[in-house]
Formats: structure tokens, C-alpha cells, sequence
């Protein structure tokens, strides 16, 4: 079995499948920010898409720029098998680890 | 022709009041790896100009693409990284260069002397090993305690021979301060994926 992907990880990767065709580095870091509810960093989802490609997790491919972003390319991102099958075994296994809890942890919150 | 002037003028404002600051980009630009010299700077660039400006005005927006370049600073380091081994090697022969000088030549005060040598020596190999073995967490973390251990008794030695002087042990708190800190950064805020900071 693969390693668990990290939570940011999997943050990224489900942005990458939710956005579809539509998937580059501006859209995931807003998409990531609301689904988060903070404030995040170019940084972290810039650095995590590059470990995930690196990894096969998904690909790349660059495409013209616009007038909008001052003529400059746009990297289009998409989610490889590797990565579907990486998400895939991350939830069955998360969920494996949560079935022996009772939700919430501790009682009620 | 003052038509004409004008007319560019307030054409030349619009367009700089709604782009990052060139300096802040230009930077940007020369610390990305090559393949992502386009994407990324284009992607801030829109947003900033789509969203942010709009929206906080341009002194906020420019805030918030300043953090944007040192959140990339710290993930992407490039030849910024290259830049400041480059630094840290010269610092490093510096350090010791100053350190068997100060020892020869015994001038009042050069035990603190050889206690600034020592710090900036360890500080740059810590940042030289940093940089070069980023994958192996351990033994970063291994060199940066030595490197600690390493340099507490010295400030405590300068602050011995001094006779515990108020202003030694000032610059000593604060060296040692310093130091931790940064060792701190060089543990947490890196870009594999082993940082505890890591997102």
C-alpha cells in the first residue's frame, strides 16, 4: 500500500479533481483557500503541486497566456491514475483508522 | 502634443497602478526554476490584478504579493539558494580567516573578536549544510545542535573573561537569541517534505 497522502496533499489533489479542465495555479490556490477557510500561502500549493507531479501524482502542460496575466503561459494541472488511485487508497485507509473512534474524539465538542 | 502627453501619462499610471511592483516581480522571477518562470509569475500577476488590487486598493495588494514572493522564497529557492551558499562559503573563510588572525595578534578585546568568527563560521556552515543535504532531516538537525553546543560555552567563555560585563552578556543572550532562531528557520521552513512546518 502507498503512503497516506498528507492533508494538504489531499487538499490540492481534490481541488485538482473538483476544477477539472479548468485546473492551474491560481484557480487551485483560491479553491484551496475557501475550502480551508484561510488564507493560503503561493508558496504551499506551488511547492505541494510540484512534489505531487514529481511523485506521477498528476501532470502538467503549459498553455498561451492572456492579456489578463500580461501575455504570460498558464500551467494547466490534471489528475493522473497514480493520483486517483493515491486519493482512493488515502480515504480507505483514513477511513479504516476512524471506524475504531466515535466522532467527535473526546465526546461533544 | 500636451494632448498627447497627457493622454500617456494617464494610460502609463492606469496600467502600473494595476501590476505588482517590477521590482518585486523581477525577483520573483529570477528565483523560480526555469519552467516555472512564466506560470507562476502570470498567475500572481492576474490575481493581482483581477482580484486584489481591485478589491484592498494598491498598497494592501501590494502587501499581500510582497508575502506571495516570500512564501515562493522559501519553497523555491533556485538560484537564490546557490546565491546564499555562495555567501555562506565566503563567510565561512572570512570567519576563519579573522578567528587565526585575532588569535596571532591578540589585540585588546579579541576574544570577543574570535567569539563573533566562531558564531558567523557556524552559522554559515549550518546554512551551507542546509542547503546542500536538504533531505536529511537528522542530520541537519544533528549539525545544528553541535553547532549550538558548540557555541554556548564559547559566549559563556567571553562572558567569563570579560568578567561577566553587562554589555558581553547583552550581545551574548542576543547572539545566542539569534542563533536559535535561526536555527529554528532552518529546520521548519524548508521545502521537503520532512519540515514540521510543512504544509
Amino acid at each position: 500500500m502507498a503512503d497516506i497522502l498528507g492533508g494538504f496533499e489531499q487538499a490540492v489533489l481534490l481541488t485538482v479533481l473538483k476544477l477539472g479542465d479548468g485546473a492551474y495555479g491560481r484557480t487551485i490556490l483560491k479553491e484551496v483557500s475557501i475550502c480551508l477557510n484561510r488564507d493560503v500561502a503561493a508558496g504551499a500549493v506551488y511547492a505541494t503541486l510540484d512534489r505531487l507531479e514529481a511523485k506521477g501524482l498528476i501532470s502538467s502542460r503549459l498553455a498561451p497566456g492572456t492579456p489578463a496575466r500580461g501575455g504570460r503561459a498558464r500551467r494547466y494541472y490534471e489528475l493522473a491514475a497514480a493520483g486517483m488511485g493515491a486519493l482512493n487508497e488515502t480515504k480507505a485507509a483514513l477511513e479504516n483508522l476512524w471506524r475504531h473512534a466515535a466522532w467527535p474524539v473526546g465526546g461533544d465538542a | 502634443m500636451t494632448l498627447r502627453y497627457s493622454t500617456g501619462a494617464g494610460s502609463n499610471s492606469e496600467a502600473t497602478s494595476k501590476r505588482p511592483p517590477r521590482w518585486a516581480e523581477s525577483l520573483l522571477i529570477h528565483m523560480l526554476k526555469p519552467r516555472d518562470r512564466e506560470s507562476i509569475p502570470g498567475d500572481l500577476f492576474e490575481e493581482y490584478r483581477e482580484e486584489r488590487a481591485p478589491a484592498l486598493g494598491r498598497a494592501r495588494a501590494n502587501l499581500w504579493y510582497y508575502r506571495q514572493v516570500l512564501s515562493l522564497a522559501s519553497y523555491h529557492g533556485g538560484p537564490m539558494k546557490r546565491s546564499l551558499m555562495y555567501l555562506c562559503f565566503f563567510t565561512l573563510a572570512t570567519s576563519v580567516c579573522l578567528g587565526l588572525t585575532e588569535n596571532l595578534l591578540r589585540p585588546p578585546l579579541f576574544e570577543v573578536r574570535i567569539g563573533w568568527a566562531i558564531l558567523l563560521g557556524v552559522a554559515s556552515l549550518s546554512t551551507i549544510l542546509y542547503l546542500v543535504l536538504p533531505e536529511y532531516r537528522l542530520l541537519r538537525i544533528l549539525v545544528s545542535l553541535g553547532a549550538f553546543l558548540m557555541l554556548s560555552p564559547a559566549i559563556g567563555a567571553i562572558a567569563m573573561t570579560l568578567g561577566g560585563e553587562g554589555h558581553a552578556l547583552l550581545i551574548g543572550a542576543v547572539v545566542i537569541l539569534q542563533f536559535s532562531l535561526s536555527v529554528l528557520t532552518l529546520l521548519f521552513v524548508s521545502d521537503t517534505p520532512g519540515s514540521l512546518l510543512h504544509l
